[in-house]
């Protein structure tokens, strides 16, 4: 029962998949039934759920406010592994350069972590985040797409206790030094 | 303690086991199991600690069923949970908003809305050994659902005298 808990809360925490990139999509259709995947699936209706959420503190309504704008979330994850830079090499070559920009790369102990976005159309500047991030012993794969923040999606990260997203507060600390 | 409990089982088990959603009923009928109810009073004495936010996560609850079912015993094939999923979504209306897999565990996750509000939630997990069903009638914040699971995992004692309970 306590994994049990511990997996139900960590996915509710955490929180179906809707207008991803192909090449994402095709790299969660090969291993989404590999059952040494983890995987999570969260929908645009989760997001507006979360919404209602009484909140009082205005940094954590502007949270709530980037996340009201999020379509979808999807993680594809695997521990313990020892193909986990293999899986990163994978996905890599599978994200079109065409279609999306690199944002930053993160070397954290023995992991590697890139970080790329997608634009968008309309008010939507960026339309999807993806982050790779492969190690000696594990990977993982995430797509959050929607309207997205940049400046909330380390916060949002935190939230959702999705390890990775925190390095996006860096993009605004470099910002901060430079001025 | 336990007295508390047998109480608690004893108010559960005068109470109607109505508006609960039919799929839920339907497998509760074919399989044996662990079957507990908890009503938004039974919930309250739960809380024994008088959190308050578990009194927020509460609210809106009418009522509770917790399903557990061992797999293996009553031939619960992997066709059989995707049918289940299929049923809460063709049969009964709701929407599925997360669904993930965990260290071999599925977890699924719906909402049923009206007039824009939610009225009912379910949550199904499902390993190789057991599936699990909150059906919940209301609304449960969805950020503090990691306390309910708490609270059903702390009171496990309830469902033990209850599994115990059938066995004799």
């Amino acid at each position: 029962m306590k994994t049990l808990m511990v997996g139900a809360v960590m996915m509710v925490m955490s929180i179906g998949a809707f207008a991803q990139g192909d090449a994402i999509t095709k790299f969660f259709a090969k291993y989404q039934d590999d059952e040494t995947f983890s995987q999570v699936t969260i929908s645009s209706k989760m997001f507006s759920l979360l919404t209602d959420m009484q909140i009082d503190d205005p940094e954590d309504k502007e949270v709530i406010d980037a996340i009201s704008k999020l379509k979808g979330l999807r993680i594809l994850a695997k521990d313990d592994s020892r193909d986990g830079r293999v899986l990163y090499k994978e996905a890599l070559a599978l994200l079109p350069t065409k279609d999306y920009e690199e944002l930053m790369s993160v070397r954290d102990d023995d992991k590697d972590m890139k970080f790329f976005i997608r634009s968008g159309t309309g008010t939507a500047k960026i339309a999807e985040l993806v982050m790779v991030m492969g190690g000696n012993d594990d990977f993982m794969v995430m797509s959050l797409f929607g309207e997205i923040d940049l400046k909330q999606i380390g916060k949002i990260g935190s939230k959702m206790d999705i390890h990775g997203l925190d390095h996006l507060n860096k993009l605004d600390d470099k910002k901060k030094d430079k001025h | 303690m336990k007295r508390l409990l047998l109480i608690v089982l004893m108010a559960a088990a005068f109470q109607s086991a109505q508006a609960q959603t039919k799929t839920t009923e339907l497998l509760d009928e074919k399989h044996e199991g662990t079957s507990l109810y908890f009503y938004k009073n039974t919930l309250r004495m739960l809380n024994q600690k008088e959190d308050k936010e578990f009194d927020d996560m509460i609210k809106d609850i009418e009522k509770i069923r917790f399903l557990m079912i061992d797999r293996k015993e009553e031939s619960f094939s992997n066709a059989d949970y995707k049918k289940l999923k299929e049923d809460y979504t063709k049969k009964e209306s709701f929407e599925e908003i997360m669904n993930g897999r965990l260290e071999g565990r599925n977890i699924n996750v719906y909402v049923r809305e009206a007039g824009g509000k939610v009225k009912g939630t379910i949550i199904m997990a499902s390993d190789s050994s057991n599936l699990y069903v909150l059906d919940i009638l209301g609304k449960i914040a969805l950020e503090k659902a990691s306390a309910l699971f708490k609270m059903i995992d702390e009171n496990a004692d309830v469902a033990n005298l209850i599994r115990k309970a059938h066995i004799d």
